[in-house]
């Protein structure tokens, strides 16, 4: 089973998320900020790290380059979700492999977890 | 060692809200804690987001937190229409955050150990707690609410930097909350109904360190943003001043000499009279009269500027060609779903950007009913009329009476007498089987005034004042009768006089 964790400061979106990815088979953990995502991802190594760019103590472009400074963490792809454009978010922000804006509908979301994932 | 030295003054923000620094007498105070409460709908997040941007655009740095509030995507989403947003200061001026989750798993310490860190690393001057009821419900006594309360007044102190609680209030409206005494202010907006009419309205009931504008101030949402218009009588700066010597003529040389030359400047007159009888062609002519240095504004409530000068050019008025000097504006305003204040406030900006010294208001009636509290509208009246006085306005204002043939006149004055300087009656009356059209002067404040009841007529080229109708009695009945002598004598005059020249 794939692991999936989501780094997002909005309880309602990362708890919708949570249980729909894990609804159709993916382990999937949660964080509600920058700080906690890099512990969460430090205990469970994913395969895929959904991530927000606006959240307190650490934002996403912080964890982004956390993780590109992280041999265990440089690999793991990120969707990157934002509800500011993304021409704002590539600014600071490099390395992800999808790019989300809010809000977005579940098949967008889903469309690009199974695109990442398919990998072998 | 003046006071000055002893207490430095507040530094004070403009909010960017326009009409709300007026009530705020300057502004918000930099470092202070602000609650702003207001049912779901009231318009806090706009009222809040419309600041965070202003500040923005200052170059200070703005943080928003939400509590139990709509999603950030969904909140911008619906900001990006209004004309405050702009999507090039998110996120590096102002960032959307969410401490919900905090909340819920750290309590209120978890909150104030996030708020305090982001406000240290981001350096803001402005943070935004939305959904502040939340923090309350949260806490498990008063006190500890109150705690809350006051280290956020000590971060603020320490920072400069100021924070707003939205909060849809718990309990009724008026209520004190405890923790209302301790913050810096209370800023409610509530939407009212009145009959099937809305109306929003701000009140500032509590500003500490200044006075401010008490009461209840009007306020409209739109694509603008937040607009507040403070209750004209609690602003208004003018003295009342009496009107001037010299005097302004209507332009309908019969009536101006009844007028004794015309009418005061800075006077405000009222023409009552029933729909149809004349009294917005009586208006015409005197801001037909405006110059370049006497420029006129006409206030419609029924007439679109394109009908206006129609209308005027089929009465042979020529309104237009002062229009196209710019010596004469005509502004339409819609009869309903507007405000007291904002129609008086808006009257005011066109005077001051026109610089109008003749002012016509056509549509009294609709003036007065927009008035969602209609026991105001003398002191509204004497506030605007002080205010057009102080900038040198002569405003006429037409007034509609229901009944068109009465012995009985019901004027739409009610504690309005005072503040009116000159009253003219327009009538039609009944005499041997024909309409005809009277006018009469009831009222010249501190001038004397031809007392006749005049007789005129609508023709191509305007309005002709007649004559005295001589040879009638009970003319203001409405329906007049010869006199025995005139009878007998002189019959009533019906065709109008040639005009010399």
């Amino acid at each position: 089973m794939k692991t999936i964790v989501i780094v997002d400061d909005e309880f309602a979106l990362a708890d919708v998320l949570t249980a729909t990815l894990s609804d159709i088979g993916f382990h999937v953990l949660s964080a509600a900020n920058g700080k906690r995502g890099l512990e969460v991802m430090a205990e469970h190594p994913p395969n895929l790290v959904i991530l927000d760019y606006m959240m307190p103590l650490l934002d996403g472009a912080g964890v982004l380059k956390a993780m590109r400074a992280d041999p265990k963490l440089s690999a793991v792809p990120v969707i990157m979700m934002s509800a500011a454009p993304e021409s704002v978010v590539r600014t600071r922000c490099q390395g992800y492999v999808a790019f989300l804006r809010k809000p977005f509908d579940f098949e967008t979301i889903l469309n690009a977890v199974q695109r990442v994932t398919a990998g072998p | 060692m003046t006071s000055h030295e002893f207490v430095p003054h507040l530094p004070r923000f403009t909010s960017g809200i326009p009409g709300l620094d007026r009530v705020l007498n300057g502004g918000f105070f930099a470092g202070g804690v602000y609650i702003v409460e207001g049912a779901p709908g009231a318009g806090k997040t706009i009222f809040a987001n419309q600041i965070c941007f202003h500040r923005a655009k200052d170059g200070q740095r703005v943080l928003y937190v939400t509590l139990l509030a709509e999603s950030h995507a969904r909140l911008l989403q619906h900001l990006q229409d209004m004309s405050f947003f702009d999507a090039a200061a998110i996120p590096e001026r102002l960032t959307y955050l969410s401490g919900f989750r905090m909340l819920e798993e750290g309590g209120l310490r978890a909150l104030l150990d996030l708020l305090r860190k982001e406000l240290r690393a981001q350096s803001a001057n402005l943070v935004i707690l939305d959904g502040f009821a939340a923090v309350g419900e949260s806490a498990e006594t008063d006190r500890e609410f109150k705690k809350f309360v006051h280290e956020l007044q000590v971060q603020a102190g320490l920072g400069t930097c100021t924070f707003f609680l939205l909060s849809s209030g718990t309990s009724g409206e008026g209520s004190v909350q405890p923790v209302h005494t301790m913050v810096d202010g209370l800023v409610r907006l509530s939407d009212r109904v009145f009959g099937v009419r809305a109306q929003r309205e701000l009140q500032v009931q509590k500003f500490r360190g200044s006075r401010y504008l008490r009461g209840l101030h009007s306020f409209e949402i739109s694509d603008e943003g937040i607009r507040v218009f403070p209750r004209l009588e609690s602003s208004s700066v003018a003295s009342g001043e009496n009107s001037g010597s010299n005097r302004l003529a209507l332009g309908i040389p019969r009536l101006d000499a009844m007028l004794g030359g015309g009418l005061r400047s800075r006077s405000t007159t009222m023409i009552l009279g029933p729909s149809g009888v004349g009294k917005t062609v009586v208006g015409y002519r005197f801001l037909a009269a405006s110059t370049a240095k006497e420029k006129g504004l006409l206030f419609s409530f029924y007439e679109t500027p394109e009908r206006v000068l129609t209308k005027t050019k089929g009465v042979g008025i020529d309104l237009a060609a002062g229009y196209d000097r710019g010596d004469v504006e005509l502004a339409w305003q819609s009869p309903v779903e507007s405000t007291l204040d904002a129609i008086g406030w808006r009257i005011l900006e066109l005077v001051d950007r026109l610089g109008a010294k003749r002012l016509f208001v056509d549509g009294f009636n609709a003036l007065e009913s927009a008035s969602a509290h209609p026991e105001r509208v003398p002191q509204f009246f004497a506030a605007l009329g002080r205010e057009l006085q102080a900038r040198g306005v002569t405003t006429i204002y037409a007034a509609e009476l229901h009944q068109i043939f009465s012995p009985r006149i019901a004027a739409p004055l009610r504690g309005l007498s005072p503040l009116i300087e000159n009253l003219l009656l327009m009538r039609f009356v009944e005499l041997r089987a024909q309409l005809r059209r009277t006018l009469s002067i009831i009222k010249l404040r501190d001038s004397e005034f031809d007392p006749a009841i005049c007789e005129f007529c609508l023709t191509s080229h305007g309005l002709d004042v007649v004559d005295s109708l001589d040879g009638a009695e009970e003319l203001m009945t409405g329906v007049a009768r010869e006199t025995p002598r005139s009878r007998r004598r002189k019959p009533v005059r019906l065709k109008p006089k040639r005009r010399r020249g």
